[in-house]
């Protein structure tokens, strides 16, 4: 703790923090990641080009991770309090620590993910008890329509305007299905003692200015404890057969995912969707059922796991087997905010 | 199966009758001692602890009645179901045996079963031959189902339906043991990584709950295909050996194929004769 205070000592002023970019010569934020794990992280990660090694500091549950990639290299203190939800902070370059974190989590070997955080989540995390909601970043691209008719849109507000700049986007109904967040700026703290965090979609804390080392990690803490209740609600309607008192009981049921926006073309719809190269990462071989009803039988590329969808012109059904990871609805989810209809409802997700 | 379970659970896009009066479907294919000897199989047992009542499915897709089965089921007491579902009062417990039936297959039922409920599932509604002991359900009939969205996906098959129903889920089984070779796991095209039934397993959402003899059939059936589909595509077995060697990179090319491949194997088999197609 005391190196993450030392790192943040030296944080930039408020008014230093309306520049996004870390820049050399000024310190580097303090950054904190979410990072979810379906196995045990060996001592040494060694894939194609990323390698790593993970060193005792003597304090339990803390360890050090040093990670290299080509020309990237950075230094996280790894919190392994929670097995499952991790959490990395460090103060190196967000340029390098992005990257080693993109690939860490990419890699097919140690079956770890980013946090896939919805809009719903952001926004509600921004207004708990001691949290002041301080700005937002919105974006979305459409990659379901035609390139020429396809839509995007970026949009960061901060400080005492945020407020009513969301007011005013979402006032705008032509807007309405187009304003994801990927980012939520919170601030925590008295006036003197304070730490102002970006908290991203994919559970990346920076820290914005401030030096209040504890409200840093109590929003690190509430978020990860916010996200692993709500990965842990989601596998409880695994589709499973329990055991009760002798017999196989059925548990489980369908996710029901509802769009705003009609999906004119299902076939179209299902190519792009199903495409492994795109941010869904999922194959899967699609049959029809109706004009307007497509079963898929799909796969989730980063956890191999299975996942089966009914999908219709507002309506997706998301059926997970016993051994799916909650993370893999809540990455379909986030994608379709984002890339699709920022409007995507879920109400087993979201009551 | 998949209808009955979809209006036990709330699902948008299909109605929730039956979930609506608290019913939940506990137990499939449980074979059932009858206290006065001999035994029953019904396909399923949706359970209302709000009513202490119980449904008891036979679901029927032909138009074939077994009478000694009739016979048998009129032996039913609720004691012999207590042994396997969960309610809250045993003292007040009821239950109502009902067949269930398609438009298609409907005037056949009907007329060899002349006292047990029949629930008939049509194109447009779902309806009730028949009340049941229970008010409240049978206040919930007509059900209107038209231009709804059938849910397909908790239970996708049985061992009685044809290949065309299960290779599907075979080859999304084979694609998903390759992408995991990368991480260690067996290979695909191993005969006798088929032979596990974990991995087999993995071929039905409610697989654990089948009964021991479906499963066994079930994965005889699944190996039976798996040899087939090597044996008859090599195109498919090359792709195969293909992702599991890319070890978790630069897999997009071969997935790519693996999908074409697998729409056309399907596909071929839509449209190949069954047995059933000849006249006879």
């Amino acid at each position: 703790m005391d190196y993450l205070e030392g790192i943040m000592y030296a944080e930039m002023t408020e008014e230093e923090e309306e520049l996004e970019v870390e820049r050399r010569g000024k310190p580097p934020e303090l950054k904190s990641y979410l990072v979810e794990s379906n196995g045990l992280l060996q001592s040494t990660i060694q894939s194609s080009e990323l390698h790593g090694q993970i060193e005792d500091t003597g304090v339990s549950d803390i360890k050090i991770l040093n990670l290299s990639s080509g020309s990237h290299s950075a230094g996280f203190y790894l919190d392994l309090k929670d097995k499952r939800f991790l959490v990395l902070h460090t103060g190196d370059l967000a340029e390098d620590t992005h990257r080693l974190i993109k690939e860490l989590t990419y890699s097919p070997e140690y079956l770890l993910d980013r946090a896939w955080i919805p809009t719903h989540m952001l926004q509600d995390i921004s207004k708990l008890p001691g949290n002041q909601f301080n700005g937002f970043g919105l974006q979305y691209l459409d990659v379901f329509a035609p390139t020429e008719e396809s839509d995007e849109l970026d949009i960061t507000a901060s400080g005492n305007i945020a407020d009513r700049a969301l007011t005013a986007v979402m006032s705008e109904s032509a807007l309405r299905r187009s304003l994801s967040y990927t980012k939520t700026r919170i601030r925590r703290g008295t006036p003197l003692n304070y730490a102002k965090d970006d908290l991203m979609w994919d559970g990346t804390l920076s820290v914005r200015s401030g030096k209040s080392i504890d409200d840093h990690i109590a929003l690190v803490e509430e978020t990860r404890t916010r996200y692993k209740d709500l990965v842990e609600g989601i596998e409880k309607y695994r589709l499973t057969a329990k055991e009760v008192e002798g017999t196989r009981h059925l548990g489980g049921r369908a996710f029901n995912l509802t769009f705003d926006r009609t999906i004119d073309d299902l076939e179209s719809f299902l190519d792009r969707l199903l495409n492994p190269g795109s941010a869904f990462r999922l194959w899967g071989i699609k049959s029809k059922i109706d004009a307007n009803y497509y079963q898929v039988l799909a796969l989730d590329l980063h956890t191999d796991g299975q996942m089966d969808l009914e999908i219709s012109t507002n309506l997706m059904r998301v059926y997970l087997p016993a051994a799916a990871c909650g993370n893999s609805l809540l990455r379909l989810f986030v994608n379709l905010q984002r890339y699709f209809d920022s409007r995507t409802r879920c109400e087993e997700i979201f009551s | 199966m998949n209808c009955v379970i979809g209006l036990c659970t709330k699902a948008k896009g299909w109605p929730s009758a039956l979930a609506e009066l608290g019913y939940e479907v506990q137990v499939i294919e449980q074979t059932i001692g009858l206290s006065s000897g001999g035994r029953v199989k019904p396909d399923a047992m949706a359970v209302s602890n709000k009513f202490v009542h119980a449904i008891v499915f036979e679901c029927k897709s032909g138009s074939f009645v077994d009478h000694e089965q009739i016979s048998r089921y009129s032996e039913l007491r609720p004691a012999d179901l207590l042994r396997w579902i969960t309610v809250y009062s045993s003292s007040q417990f009821k239950f109502d045996l009902c067949f269930s039936v398609f438009e298609f297959n409907r005037n056949g039922i009907e007329t060899e079963i002349q006292t047990y409920p029949i629930m008939v599932f049509g194109k447009e509604f779902i309806q009730k031959i028949r009340d049941f002991s229970l008010a409240p359900l049978n206040d919930k009939f007509p059900i209107k189902v038209g231009g709804m969205l059938v849910p397909l996906s908790y239970y996708p098959f049985s061992d009685q339906d044809e290949d065309a129903v299960i290779i599907p889920r075979v080859l999304r089984m084979l694609v998903q043991v390759a992408s995991q070779r990368a991480r260690g796991g067996p290979s695909s095209l191993a005969e006798a990584t088929f032979s596990s039934e974990d991995i087999v397993s993995q071929i039905h959402p409610y697989w654990k709950a089948l009964s021991t003899e479906h499963r066994n059939s079930l994965g005889e059936r699944v190996r039976r295909i798996i040899s087939r589909l090597l044996a008859s595509h090599g195109d498919l077995r090359t792709s195969l050996e293909e992702l599991e060697n890319k070890g978790g990179y630069k897999i997009l090319s071969p997935l790519k194929e693996l999908r074409e491949k697998a729409e056309l194997i399907i596909a071929e088999t839509k449209t190949q004769p069954t047995i059933e197609s000849f006249p006879h």
